[in-house]
């Protein structure tokens, strides 16, 4: 006999619709009017989800950047969800055969217009500099280091088709870093429960505007579950003290 | 009065069920019934034996042959399985009308003359398809097809004009109609001479068109022409160099003629190909071969890129040939006939999916066509086995149904790191002794530390579960029994540990 878990549990649905509800998720044939008119600020960059949104000069990443994103993969699919929210974008993730699809699409990620690349091999930076050709964000765990010449001409790539960059391994010269340095899951007791929420301090830090690096406490996912949220200090065990960003030296 | 064609059938018998044993190897001398609609429409020998006949119900024809192996009616499988027979005939005859799978009808004066005679025509193509497919058949030979089909039951040659004769004693069921057959029982028409001896205009206006052509068949006036198959036409676009082929740029320039070729070939049957299968064969006699597939048509650009791609890959790959190539074969595959593309109207195009198709194009020609993948969520209760990888441009089908109920799947928030190879871990107590699951889901003792591989491992701060996974307990090869743990670590991690046959393993990563 098969049994679920002892915990009251959200009806399982497809993952799909328990996501987020987005304009995407319309009936096919219907076109949302903010898909046919430009978005605002698309000509600026990509959006980043709102939480980091605050932190970022425009809200946006910019166009041509390469991102590092340091010891979370969810942080990673919320950045490219909100990259290509509301738009036809496809994405691809290259060198990542163990990324939790599911999870992709709980972020609002459809899975027709994810394409992955598990293991690009010895010539992964000729897969992600054709990749960058077509798909507006490209998520790559480099095998090994790129540097040098090879780096020079795949930043250029990326800067010239406009594309947004996603490196999971730390990458030579990055536009913006964000690192998770702290989490809590909630929702486990001893022997009880299951995970629910968790808190993750992420550190942001780059080039420009964001060379002090800052510090902000986010839901990741929310006790609502969005896969991404502002902290507000809700929730058990959590005191309401702490502001949420926090600037660090 | 119109000649009627002199006809030779060539009938394979329980073709249903040789296709079985051709397709699926479940042998013929087996008791073997195939089933359609619940009823039984074609058996084996054995099972004929055993008392199994034609409209039996599936629970009658098993309670008569308990070993009785019964297969689902497959009317594809039948025809695929006799395209070789009709292969073979082709071979020493020409112009083969395939009457059904099982059955194939040629005009019987050519060969006749050609091999001296109705009875040696016959022997050969027995003998030429026992020889080139592996199947026993019968051949009848009479004026029209249809008498020749019953005349290969009994593998008969009726004599040129004793046709109505030969028809004339058997019994009405022949005419393969049993509404029409029960009907003239009724009425004391037992024979197909009683039938045919019937004045034409009462048929007609008795039993409509179809009866009236069931009598002229009777009668044995038989005046279908024959339909002959067309051999399907050779498309393969196929090039040989003088000089080795070693240099990219070479290769795009024969890519271009050999596509602009084969498109040429194709539009001019009318047809369009969606794979394509390229070829090559090095000075060294290697032989390199790829299926490409696309979800549109392949049009002469699109067949220039694959082939260009595909050769620049080989030229330039990993495991390039040690010698250039000398011979260029492109093979059409999934051929259609082309009567326009109708473009998605809303949402499924667009210039995003256009560029995004180009790329994914070119990293399948960098690393083959299995390296590009996109994921189909199904059912299934494990992170990993939600999610089925399908190579880019194959057919997104989930492994599982996502409909039926899944219970014990991971509840939400899923992980967003699902571990390949699920590497083992090492749960202990706090007194450090492994942890285990009792068979009444009992902790042997809370877990206290857990080591991912030879990492120091960190304290469990929480922990729930576990969770059992029974599945599949009625396939012995397939059968999972697990057990899963959800643990926080005190490093503000969480993982999503399984416990299968006393190892735990690390399934998957909330990161």
């Amino acid at each position: 006999m098969t049994t679920g878990p002892a915990e009251h549990v959200p009806p399982p649905g497809d993952p799909t619709t328990t996501a987020r509800p987005r304009l995407t998720d319309l009936p096919t044939g219907v076109t949302p009017a903010g898909a046919v008119t430009a978005r605002p600020g698309a000509d600026r960059g990509y959006p980043a989800p709102p939480p980091l949104a605050e932190l970022l000069p425009g809200g946006v990443f910019r166009r041509g950047s390469s991102v590092e994103i340091l010891n979370s993969g969810s942080l990673m699919l919320a950045v490219i969800a909100a990259a290509i929210a509301d738009t036809r974008s496809w994405t691809a993730a290259v060198g990542m055969p163990d990324l939790g699809c599911l999870a992709a699409a709980e972020h609002g990620i459809d899975l027709k217009r994810f394409a992955l690349v598990p293991h690009p091999g010895a010539h992964w930076p000729t897969v992600v500099a054709a990749l960058v050709d077509g798909f507006d964000v490209v998520a790559v765990r480099p095998p090994s280091p790129l540097t040098g010449p090879e780096h020079r001409r795949l930043a250029a790539r990326v800067r010239q088709r406009g594309a947004l960059l996603i490196a999971t391994q730390p990458w030579d010269n990055p536009d913006v870093t964000l690192r998770v340095t702290n989490q809590r899951w909630y929702g486990l007791g001893q022997g009880t429960g299951r995970l629910k929420y968790r808190t993750a301090t992420v550190t942001i830090e780059g080039r420009g505007a964001l060379n002090r690096a800052r510090e902000i406490t986010l839901w990741m996912p929310s006790p609502n579950g969005d896969p991404i949220a502002t902290y507000d200090g809700t929730g058990e065990q959590i005191s309401p003290a702490s502001p949420a960003i926090r600037t660090i030296a | 009065m119109i000649d009627r064609v002199r006809t030779l059938l060539v009938w394979c018998p329980d073709w249903p069920v040789l296709a079985v044993e051709i397709v699926e190897g479940i042998p013929a001398t087996d008791p073997v019934a195939v089933l359609h609609a619940n009823r039984v429409i074609a058996c084996s020998e054995a099972a004929r034996a055993a008392g199994v006949r034609r409209g039996l119900r599936k629970r009658e024809a098993q309670s008569r042959c308990p070993r009785l192996t019964v297969v689902e009616h497959d009317p594809d499988r039948d025809a695929r399985a006799f395209e070789p027979v009709v292969a073979a005939v082709e071979q020493v005859v020409a112009g083969v009308e395939v009457v059904r799978p099982g059955a194939c009808a040629l005009a019987a004066r050519g060969p006749a003359r050609y091999f001296g005679g109705e009875e040696r025509a016959a022997e050969q193509i027995v003998e030429q398809v026992a020889q080139a497919a592996g199947v026993e058949c019968q051949v009848g030979i009479a004026d029209g097809v249809f008498a020749a089909g019953l005349a290969a039951r009994d593998g008969r040659l009726v004599p040129v004009g004793e046709t109505a004769r030969f028809l004339a004693g058997l019994p009405v069921e022949a005419l393969g109609r049993p509404d029409l057959a029960g009907l003239l029982r009724r009425l004391g028409v037992g024979t197909l001479g009683a039938f045919a001896a019937l004045p034409a205009g009462d048929v007609l206006a008795r039993f409509g068109f179809d009866g009236a052509l069931a009598h002229h068949q009777a009668a044995g006036r038989d005046h279908r022409p024959l339909a002959v198959r067309r051999p399907p036409p050779d498309l393969d676009v196929t090039e040989t160099f003088d000089e080795p082929l070693d240099r990219v740029d070479t290769a795009a320039f024969v890519a271009r003629a050999l596509g602009e070729r084969l498109h040429a070939t194709l539009a001019r049957y009318g047809l369009a190909c969606t794979r394509l299968a390229i070829e090559a064969v090095t000075a060294r006699g290697e032989e390199l071969h790829r299926v490409w597939r696309h979800d549109g048509l392949l049009t002469s650009a699109t067949i220039a890129d694959r082939v260009r791609w595909q050769l620049s890959g080989w030229l330039t790959g990993r495991d390039r040939p040690s010698a250039g190539i000398l011979r260029l074969r492109l093979i059409p595959d999934g051929v259609l006939a082309h009567a326009g593309l109708q473009p998605g109207l809303w949402g499924e195009t667009g210039e995003e999916r256009e560029r995004a198709h180009r790329a994914m194009s070119r990293v399948q020609g960098i690393l083959g066509p299995e390296a590009v993948v996109t994921p189909v969520s199904g059912g299934g209760r494990g992170a990993a086995d939600q999610v089925r990888m399908v190579p880019w441009g194959d057919e997104r089908v989930p492994a599982r149904p996502a409909e039926p109920p899944w219970p014990g799947r991971i509840p939400p928030p899923q992980p967003a790191t699902v571990p390949a190879g699920p590497p083992q871990v090492a749960v202990h107590d706090g007194a450090g002794e492994a942890v285990m699951v009792s068979a009444r889901l009992a902790v042997s003792a809370p877990p206290a530390r857990v080591a991912v591989g030879a990492r120091g491992g960190a304290e469990v701060t929480g922990w729930a579960g576990p969770w059992p996974i029974d599945e599949r307990w009625w396939a012995s090869a397939e059968a999972v029994r697990r057990a899963r743990l959800h643990v926080a670590l005190s490093d503000g991690g969480a993982l999503l540990l399984s416990l299968a046959a006393g190892a735990w393993t690390l399934e998957a990563i909330y990161d």
